[in-house]
Parts: C-alpha cells; structure tokens; sequence
C-alpha cells in the first residue's frame, strides 16, 4: 500500500481577517460614489445649458454671481477640510488637541454655510431666484443641494466632535465622517469654477 | 390650382431640410460649435467618472495590501 501524499497543514491563528478598509470607510466611499455622480450630472445638465443659451449667460436682466467675494468663503472651506484632516492626524496621538483642531474646521465649515446663506439673501433682493431664469434655477439647485451636504457634514462632524470629547470616538468612524467632509470640500471648487464664473 | 401650389410649396419645404429640427435642445443655442462641445465633453465626463473612481480605490486597495502585512497569521508545519 502506497502512502498517500497529503497537504501540509496549515494553522490558522485568526480566522477572521482584518478588512483592507474598515466597513464605515467602506459604506462611506460607496455613498460618495453615489453623491459624485449626482454632482457630476447638475454640473453637465449645467454646463449644456449655458452653452445653449441664445440669450447669453448670466441671461440679461439677472444679476453676476459674486465669484470675487465667494473666494473668500471657498478659502474657509478648504482651510476647514485642511483642519478636520490635522485632527484626524490628531486623533491617536493627542486626543484635546484633535478635539480643539476639530472645533476650528467645524467653525470654518459653519462660516462657510452662514456666508453662503448672506448671499443667498442679497442675490434674492437683486432678482435671482429658482424661478427667474435657468440660470437661478440651476445656481439655487445646485449650490443649494452642495449647502445640504455641508449642513449634514457639519452635524456628523459635531456629534464625531462631541464623542471625540468623552473618548468615546472610533477612529474608523471619525476617518468616514472625515471622509465626507472631504467630499463636501473637494466638490465645492468644482461648483465654484463652473456655476460662479 | 390650389393643390398644384401646395404640391408645389411642398416640393420647396422639402429642398431644405436643414431647417428641420428633430431634437428639441439639439442646436438651440446661438454657438452650436460650443453646445457640441459641451455635450461632447460632459458624455467623457459622465462615462469616464465612474470608472476613474472605482479604479482608483482598487488601486488604493492594492496598495494597501501591497504595504501591510499578511491578513491571516499563517504558520505551515514542514
């Protein structure tokens, strides 16, 4: 009889591997895959539609957005994901400090949506509403759908802030609210150079 | 008389088709160099976004695999 040639054995000491990407980053990626393609689509609907125009752009009789003063509030976005990214870094190593570097792009952020809606109010006094041409219709649409992001952003960066604060904080759950906050940041310049200009 | 001249009409209208249009925003626009243009590059755009953000978390994955260690604490007895 023939001894049978077996495999060498092979012990196994975790049986359940550690993820590549932690499940919230996951989750978070795929729903900022979703959102990109929301974006990306306002953005080209946007982008024929001003190509098309017979009338010109911004159509006459409506007021020019005010690109100047909206780079001011677009260098606070950027400076606010620059901060939430420093906490991040933060987090491990000096959990007050990652806390106080939080706060700061949180004000940065909220800055951002406060100045946005001061805008908002002087581009109505001028006649620049989701009624009164394309161009209104699509500026409230999708810088206002952008402003609903930044507001959830804010809200989940607040309550990461709030559980950062008792130590309570994950830092996979921190790195996906960071990583839509990035999002919210990333996307804005985009918006900016296309709808602003 | 009056069927000559609209056989007639007919037979002009049909010398120019060009002023035909079957899309309703295709060539709306005053330039239509730069609404083909902006069809054009919002189709790349949309076609090419997806596949650019799946490859490159792929790539990231890959990497970090390259970067870590094994995922499984493998020990094979001799």
């Amino acid at each position: 009889m023939t001894p049978r040639r077996t495999a060498p054995l092979r012990v196994v000491a975790n049986p359940r591997p550690t993820p590549l990407v932690p499940n919230a980053v996951l989750g978070m990626l795929i729903f900022i895959f979703t959102e990109a393609m929301l974006f990306a689509g306002l953005i080209s609907a946007h982008t024929i539609a001003r190509a098309s125009s017979v009338v010109g752009w911004p159509p006459p009789g409506q007021p020019r957005l005010p690109f100047e003063e909206t780079a001011l509030n677009t260098a606070a976005l950027l400076l606010s994901g620059v901060a939430v990214f420093a906490a991040q870094r933060l987090l491990l190593r000096n959990r007050p400090r990652a806390f106080q570097t939080l706060a700061l792009g949180i004000a940065l952020g909220a800055f951002f949506v406060g100045f946005q809606g001061v805008e908002w109010v002087g581009l109505i006094r001028e006649g620049l509403t989701l009624t009164s041409s394309v161009h209104g219709a699509f500026f409230y649409l999708i810088v206002g759908i952008h402003a609903l992001h930044a507001v959830g952003a804010l809200a989940a960066l607040g309550w990461a802030g709030l559980r950062l604060r008792r130590g309570l904080m994950p830092a996979n759950s921190f790195a996906a609210v960071a990583l839509f906050w990035y999002f919210v940041v990333g996307v804005w310049p985009v918006i900016y150079l296309r709808v602003y200009t | 008389m009056r069927s000559i001249l609209a056989s007639v009409l007919s037979g002009l209208l049909l010398l120019a088709p060009e002023l035909a249009r079957a899309c309703a925003v295709c060539g709306a626009g005053a330039d239509e160099d730069q609404s083909r243009t902006a069809y054009l590059l919002t189709t790349v755009v949309l076609s090419a976004l997806p596949l650019a953000m799946l490859g490159g978390v792929l790539l990231w994955l890959r990497r970090q695999q390259r970067k870590g260690t094994d995922l499984f604490v493998d020990r094979t007895e001799p």
